[in-house]
Formats: C-alpha cells, sequence, structure tokens
C-alpha cells in the first residue's frame, strides 16, 4: 500500500466551507466505510484523487482511506482499468460500487451519497422498490459516463450505486469520461450522462432508480 | 418561454440571389428543415463578407444535417447580385441571400437598427415547425463563427430529439478538475 502520509495538506478542491459541510453530512454515518483506491503515482489525476480522498477522509473517524499502486490492484475486486479508481467497502466487503476518476465538480453529490447509503441510514427507499432490486438475480454492470459540470448525471451515478449497494450481483460505476477518450471513442459519447449496461447496451439521459432496476434481470 | 425562444417566425414574402438567380422565399419555403437566419448589417462592407464566406464554406455540412442558410440584410435583391459579381467570397455563396430592403424580417426577429436602417449582427436558429430554437445578438463590430454555429444547430437537433435531459460532453483532455458543487437539499 502507498502511505497517505506522503500527501501533505489538504485537497484545493475542498475548501473549508466544503469541509464543513461535508463533516456535517459525515457526522450521519453509521457504519465505517473504506474507500480503496488505485492510484498511479506517476499520474497527476491520480495524485489529486489521493488528496482529495485523504481530506475526505479526514472529515470522519468512520471513513478510512487505502491506497494501492497499480501493481497491487489485482488483489482488488472493483475495476481498475480506469484509473485513477475507488472502490467503496464496508466490513471488509467491497459494496459494488466505484468512482473512476476524482469525484468533483457535481460528482461530489454522488459520491457524498453513496458514502451515506452505504454507511447508513442512507436515503429513504420504499420496501417495494428494495425486494425489487434484492430480486435481481443476474449480474449486471453498469457504467455511467459523466461530465463533472452535467447536472444530470450525479441522479443517475447515485441510482445506480444505491441497485449495487442493496444486490451484490451489480456493479454500478461512474467515470469521468474526460479521462477516457478511448472509452469515449468506442462507445461514440457525445452527450452525458451516458450509461453502459453490461458493456453491450447504452442509453442517454437520466433514468430513476426503478427504470433502472427495471432493466435488470 | 423567454426572449424568442419557441417564438414561432412570422408570415413573410421576399425576393433572394440565389446561385445567380432571383427567387421568392416565403415562410412555406422554409417549414419541414432546420434553417439559420443570419442577419447582417449591409452588403459591400467589411466583417460581413468574412463571416457570410466562413458560412459559405461550411455551408455543405449545414445541408448535411438538413439544414438551410439563409442571409438576411436590408439591401435588395439586386444588391445582393451586384455583391456576388464584385467579390469573388460572395460569388462564392450557394445558400439564399434574402433582401429584406422593408425591415419587415428584421423587425420581427428585433435587429432592425431603425437608424441605420440596418440589421445588427444577428442569428436565428429555427426548427422545421418554424419555431425559433436558439439565437444570438452581436453588436456590429464582433463577427461571428460558423463552426460554432454549426454545433448550436447539431445541439438544437440533438434535443430536438432527444430532450433537454442530456449535457454535452465538451471535454479536453488535460483539464482542470471542476470544483465541487455540493447541493443535496431535499435530498439527504
Amino acid at each position: 500500500m502507498i502511505d497517505c502520509n506522503q500527501f501533505e495538506g489538504t485537497s484545493p478542491l475542498l475548501d473549508e466551507k466544503l469541509q464543513g459541510e461535508l463533516k456535517g453530512i459525515f457526522g450521519k454515518m453509521e457504519t465505517a466505510v473504506t474507500l480503496k483506491a488505485v492510484v498511479d503515482m506517476e499520474e497527476e489525476k491520480s495524485r489529486e484523487m489521493a488528496l482529495f480522498l485523504k481530506t475526505a477522509a479526514s472529515l470522519s473517524d468512520l471513513l478510512t482511506l487505502e491506497l494501492y499502486t497499480p501493481l497491487e490492484a489485482e488483489a482488488l475486486e472493483f475495476d481498475t482499468e480506469y484509473l485513477p479508481a475507488t472502490g467503496l467497502y464496508k466490513d471488509g466487503i467491497y459494496s459494488g460500487v466505484s468512482f473512476h476518476g476524482v469525484p468533483g465538480g457535481r460528482e461530489i453529490n454522488s459520491f457524498v451519497l453513496a458514502i451515506y447509503n452505504l454507511s447508513g441510514p442512507g436515503q429513504e427507499i420504499g420496501r417495494g422498490l428494495v425486494k425489487k432490486i434484492q430480486k435481481i438475480k443476474k449480474p449486471a454492470n453498469i457504467k455511467v459516463c459523466v461530465s463533472l459540470a452535467c447536472h444530470h448525471c450525479p441522479a443517475v451515478v447515485a441510482a445506480s450505486q444505491r441497485i449495487a449497494i442493496l444486490n451484490p450481483l451489480v456493479k454500478a460505476q461512474m467515470l469521468d469520461a474526460n479521462l477516457y477518450p478511448a472509452l469515449v471513442e468506442r462507445y461514440g459519447i457525445t452527450r452525458v450522462p451516458f450509461v453502459i449496461l453490461n458493456d453491450e447496451t447504452t442509453f442517454t439521459g437520466p433514468r430513476t432508480i426503478e427504470e433502472l432496476t427495471g432493466m435488470l434481470g | 418561454m423567454a426572449g424568442f425562444i419557441g417564438k414561432e417566425i412570422t408570415d413573410f414574402t421576399v425576393q433572394a440571389y440565389h446561385k445567380g438567380t432571383f427567387e421568392t422565399v416565403t415562410k412555406e419555403s422554409v417549414l419541414g428543415h432546420w434553417s439559420v437566419f443570419f442577419f447582417y448589417p449591409a452588403d459591400f462592407t467589411f466583417v460581413c463578407p468574412t463571416e457570410l464566406g466562413d458560412l459559405a464554406d461550411f455551408y455543405e455540412e449545414f445541408r448535411e444535417i438538413g439544414c438551410e442558410i439563409y442571409s438576411v440584410s436590408e439591401d435588395t435583391h439586386f444588391v445582393h447580385k451586384a455583391w456576388a459579381d464584385a467579390s469573388e467570397t460572395i460569388g462564392k455563396i450557394k445558400y439564399p441571400m434574402l433582401a429584406d430592403p422593408a425591415g419587415r424580417l428584421a423587425s420581427f426577429f428585433d435587429v432592425l437598427a431603425e437608424e441605420e436602417g440596418q440589421a445588427v449582427r444577428g442569428t436565428f436558429i429555427v426548427n422545421p415547425e418554424g419555431k425559433i430554437r436558439a439565437y444570438e445578438i452581436h453588436d456590429m463590430g464582433i463577427g461571428r463563427n460558423a463552426q460554432e454555429l454549426l454545433r448550436k444547430v447539431q445541439a438544437a437537433q440533438y434535443v430536438e430529439e432527444h430532450g433537454d435531459q442530456v449535457c454535452p460532453a465538451k471535454w479536453k483532455p488535460g483539464e482542470e478538475t471542476l470544483t465541487p458543487s455540493l447541493d443535496l437539499v431535499g435530498i439527504l
């Protein structure tokens, strides 16, 4: 693992005011969450991600950060093709939620919601919907390609990640497509949110958690 | 809807100079396809040929996406022809050059500078139903960019087809990470 202490100071993306707001939200957390991040220390975005996560994790005793090199990534359960990557864990178990790229811009919202929903109490959700999500029997992967400036994206990211939190067969990834031009080119992404389901089906635009659930087997 | 957005274009009948001939253009002529009404102050001036020439260079790309260009000034169609005959840049234009000497079109689009009797630099993107979907108006000395206009028409067409629930993906590699914008009011 990489020593987090080598990152001095706080992330410039999280000013004092924002840190205060995040502290307030993280103060509602019920159980510990571990952020496991794979970073390439030669890359600026990775270093930025590491400092961002370190600063975020410092705001709660229930948030822990572990940094891994790409060579150590094989041991981790989440997709490490798109770096920097961060997987969320609870009780040592991977939640199915990962972020690829720094969750800045509007995606701070989905990042915070992922932690809140994984740790508890979580956003309110109807029992009927929870049952439907838990009845999903086929493994599914949801990649939500975003632009950090897009105000439509966080809701789709949060919805897909809530499904992943509730059903271990589902994996939900937020990808800042600005960092992955090969992915953009492969799928011809020109608008976001751009969702890739099981690396096959694609669609653009917002979907509710109910709609996403209905698409999964 | 704010300003001109969503407003349907008025009935009109004007003369135009188009590829060597004169023709009549009406509201009915422009329905059924996307249109750009491109107002400019006057023929035989300096910024205007640059803009019109720029549009001419991208004209085929506009046509490929089903969009017609209509340049418009308060000059008559005869002056348009004279300009095309006198200027190599204008002579290469293949889109209709509308003549609006009575100022009716310019008045409808609110781009008529009445004292000068000229139109300011207004660009209006109109959908196949005749409704304005985007527009920009520049002061006299500020030129416009045809490539940017093409992008806007494409964006307008996309939104028309897919609704406004998506964002454009204008990524630039190496761009700085956007400052976080926390907004969870009513969500937590």
